[in-house]
């Protein structure tokens, strides 16, 4: 039996030298097709709320404008033509009702259900991430005081309390509220993560080293600690922008999301149930949007697990 | 009486009759009635009251005068105009007066009975209109408290147990009413559930609207709130005592807590039982393309003109509306159009060009300003403009939180848009809406609102929503706040006069002050499964299906 021939690659694999684990997770997340596919998506989106003005300009419809001709009086307003009154005027068709143009209110719609969500996950990432920190790296009663306060948050039903909580706060700034409402309820989620990355980390030999160094504790904290907790919260708060966004659709749904008449996508699902036996069409393109917008986000977070940490079961 | 039934404003209680009923369907299936079967009612929530003292929400009045409980008088179970004639219910005529209406006597028929078999004696009858002064039970219509002599005074059978001396009676069959004022309306007001027999030994109190004792022909075999009411047939009401009750199922079962989308889907299907089910309030407006586009399904559909007006109120304690010139304005600047595609299109209203409804005066619907129906923008801005609000303002306008609340909002707001009008959408649970508008601190500059009348009399239209006098600070039913001595003089002098010519002018002169702006006059828009019969929208209570007729086969 002969000796299997030495592949010629065995002998010419390049030195693994010189790269940041950023940069290799960069690497491996630009040939993941699943990570680039949930980036288009995301990008269109976010380009498309972003012109939404121009884009509402090319068919000359702003978001809020009825259209009476296009909609049948004598049915409650549903949409006449096929297909919720699709036509080279009006892309998407038009709202049931109203005759609003769906196509010029799903653009806006994404405005809202974007901003709502990213922000809300910057708020309970902030939040959560400083809060892990602090509980983590301090340990003792305040670990404990913290640990309590999260367990205590995540006990809550949230959805019943956000309906609760925002159908209480004085009627201000709605979109405000949405963002700081579900980040209240969303930082424990994050908090725990990082106080037990926080735990592992902080008596590792760099951290035990910058301490015998004199470093203060919150330079430590910020330039030892954290840097070493980026990847997992990078993940996690990917991974809670669809889960937001899905809420807001769901707060939406139940008649406190944004004030009419401004759109968002839930608000616009929230309308079409009524109306999905007679123009499903209406339905159809929230809920597209709602779907692509959560599976990308949801691909990307993936992509980026996988990437910061190969050694997970990913791949 | 205004109380939010299924979307928004419905208000309450009666309204006269108008035009014609607009008989969508079903009159084709009006065959000679059969007895038998079960009839199954869908509707989305509880009645809020089943005691007849306290009921005053106008489909559940006709519910429970129809089926489980006897007036006085009431009115014949006939469609459109007919329907409004005041007859003869447990009494032998509707009412007899010696003196131009201060004294009323009516004589009980004989062989009335209870549903435990138990004679009905004027004894009941008066005990059932004495419960209606206890404070305990306040949510039944006050014209007992307001017209009966001494009425200010009786605090209710409960704590005042001497009795109401204003009303004798001189023997088991006899029944004599004294007014503080001569009133020949009182004949219509005795239609009230107010006016049914409650036996005092079987008087619960505020239980009393889990069990309702019955002198109809129905009475209660279960009822599980929120979930289920299960009528069966009052052995003891006889047919031979009764001109107006057809009482043909023999079992009456309510489906309480669906939502109403599944229950049009249900009476659309038109599968099982669901064909001898009715729906108890509208249909959402998101099912009229469904209906009205399948001829199977237009047959089983009934919308009947109702005395109701659905109105935005215009808060006059407020800027910009302290200005009756930019309340004029409103008038032009107001999409009718579009507010009532949002309410279900054209089949569930006419436009409104003032605020009686046409039946109350003799069918001549008015029209002050001649606005079209998508309003005249160009001329609200000249009011505006001669107001000193060329440019523009904002205002908050209150609605209901559903759907369809949010989209008549939406309506209103795009049209005041064109004006330069700015409106804020404050969208309250519908639980609390009429608590909220109703507080006279509280309320937004402009609000939904909607009334239908008692008893077919402008008397039970305009002074309840107009006469300044009537304002209250909390559960207030004047929502425009305008108290302007002026008009409620002349309001009260119609009254008196009770001519509909004089009413029409002070319809007009409101219209001229402004304090409201009228939207559509309602039209009830149900439907029904295809084996259910003598099924038309009774044009007193709000268009609702008159269950005194309705049957299976």
């Amino acid at each position: 039996m002969s000796a299997p021939p030495l592949t010629e690659a065995a002998g010419s694999v390049p030195a693994p030298a010189g790269r940041s684990p950023w940069r290799l997770a960069g690497g491996r997340l630009r040939r993941d097709p699943a990570a680039l596919a949930g980036l288009a998506i995301i990008a269109l989106f976010v380009l498309m709320a972003l012109a939404a003005p121009l884009l509402t300009a090319l068919n000359g419809h702003g978001p809020n404008e009825f259209h009476p001709e296009k909609i049948d009086k004598a049915l409650a307003g549903a949409p006449k033509g096929a297909f919720g009154g699709i036509d080279g005027d009006f892309w998407l068709g038009v709202e049931p009702g109203s005759g609003r143009d769906v196509f010029s209110r799903m653009v806006y719609g994404a405005r809202v259900s974007l901003l709502i969500s990213v922000a809300a996950t910057v708020v309970s990432t902030a939040v959560g991430t400083v809060l892990g920190l602090v509980a983590g790296f301090a340990g003792g009663r305040v670990d404990a005081f913290i640990s309590r306060v999260m367990d205590l948050v995540l006990s809550f039903p949230h959805l019943i309390f956000m309906i609760a909580l925002v159908s209480v706060l004085p009627d201000a700034n709605r979109k405000l509220e949405l963002v700081f409402v579900m980040g209240f309820f969303g930082w424990p989620y994050i908090g725990r993560i990082v106080r037990g990355q926080t735990l592992s980390v902080r008596n590792r030999e760099f951290v035990e080293a910058a301490r015998a160094s004199g470093m203060l504790r919150m330079r430590i904290v910020f330039r030892e600690v954290l840097p070493n907790l980026l990847a997992p919260v990078l993940v996690f708060a990917t991974l809670t922008v669809p889960i937001n966004i899905g809420t807001e659709a769901a707060l939406s749904f139940l008649g406190i999301g944004v004030r009419p008449p401004d759109s968002s996508w839930g608000q616009m699902m929230a309308k079409a149930i009524d109306w999905y036996q007679v123009d499903p069409t209406f339905f159809v393109v929230p809920g597209v949007c709602l779907l692509l917008t959560v599976l990308a986000f949801t691909l990307l977070g993936d992509a980026f697990r996988d990437a910061l940490d190969p050694r997970g079961g990913g791949r | 009486m205004r109380r939010p039934v299924r979307t928004c404003f419905a208000l309450a209680l009666s309204l006269a009759v108008a035009g014609g009923l607009s008989a969508c369907g079903s009159g084709d299936d009006a065959p000679a009635a059969k007895a038998g079967g079960t009839l199954t009612v869908l509707y989305t929530q509880d009645f809020a009251h089943l005691d007849p003292q306290r009921n005053y929400v106008m489909f559940a009045m006709d519910f429970g005068t129809r089926l489980l409980y006897r007036t006085l008088t009431t009115y014949a179970a006939k469609p459109g105009q007919a329907g409004t004639e005041v007859v003869p219910d447990m009494a032998t005529d509707t009412g007899m007066t010696s003196d131009n209406g201060k004294t009323w006597t009516f004589h009980l028929k004989p062989g009335l009975k209870f549903e435990d078999g138990s004679p009905i004696t004027s004894a009941d009858v008066k005990y059932g209109v004495e419960r209606s002064f206890a404070p305990d039970l306040p949510e039944g219509p006050g014209y007992a408290r307001t017209m009966l002599e001494d009425g200010d005074k009786y605090k209710g059978p409960y704590k005042d147990k001497g009795g109401l001396d204003s009303i004798e009676t001189p023997d088991d069959q006899t029944i004599v009413f004294h007014l503080k004022e001569p009133s020949m309306d009182w004949p219509k007001i005795t239609t009230l559930p107010t006016f049914a027999p409650v036996p005092k030994a079987k008087d619960t109190g505020v239980n009393y609207d889990k069990r309702p004792f019955s002198s109809g022909p129905y009475k209660v075999e279960s009822y599980d709130r929120g979930q289920k009411l299960s009528l069966v047939r009052n052995t003891h009401w006889s047919k031979a005592s009764d001109g107006v009750r057809q009482a043909n199922p023999d079992k009456i079962v309510v489906e309480e807590g669906l939502a109403q989308p599944s229950i049009d889907q249900r009476l659309i299907a038109d599968q099982g039982k669901d064909q001898r089910a009715v729906t108890l309030y509208s249909v959402a407006p998101a099912s009229m393309p469904r209906i009205l586009t399948r001829p199977d399904v237009k047959k089983r559909f009934v919308s009947a003109t109702s005395l109701c007006t659905r109105f935005l109120g215009l808060n006059t304690t407020k800027p910009p509306f302290d200005d009756p010139k930019v309340r004029q304005a409103m008038q032009y600047a107001i999409d009718k159009e579009a507010y009532r595609t949002a309410h279900g299109g054209s089949g569930v209203g006419e436009l409104a060009g003032s605020y009686l409804p046409p039946a109350m005066t003799g069918g001549q619907a008015q029209d002050v300003f001649h606005a079209p129906p998508t309003g005249d923008p160009v001329k609200a801005k000249q009011l505006l403009a001669a107001a000193g609000k060329d440019g523009g303002f904002s205002i908050d306008l209150t609605t209901t939180s559903t759907e369809q609340g949010k989209a008549e909002a939406e309506a209103v707001q795009q049209g005041l848009a064109r004006v330069g009008v700015k409106v804020r959408i404050n969208s309250v649970a519908k639980s609390v809406y009429y608590d909220t508008i109703g507080d006279i601190k509280k309320e937004d500059e402009m609000v939904f609102y909607g009334w239908c009348a008692d008893y077919p009399s402008a008397s039970s239209f305009i002074p309840p929503i107009f006469n300044g006098r009537n304002i209250t600070p909390k559960g207030n039913t004047v929502v425009s706040q305008m108290d302007d001595k002026a008009i409620n003089d002349k309001i009260e002098a119609a009254v008196k006069a009770n001519d509909p010519a004089q009413w029409q002018a002070v319809d007009r002169e409101l219209m001229q002050l402004s304090p409201m702006v009228p939207l559509i006059h309602d039209k009830l828009p149900l439907l029904h499964g295809s084996k259910v019969t003598g099924a038309f929208g009774h044009p007193i209570w709000e268009g609702e299906f008159d269950f005194a007729t309705i049957g299976v086969k």
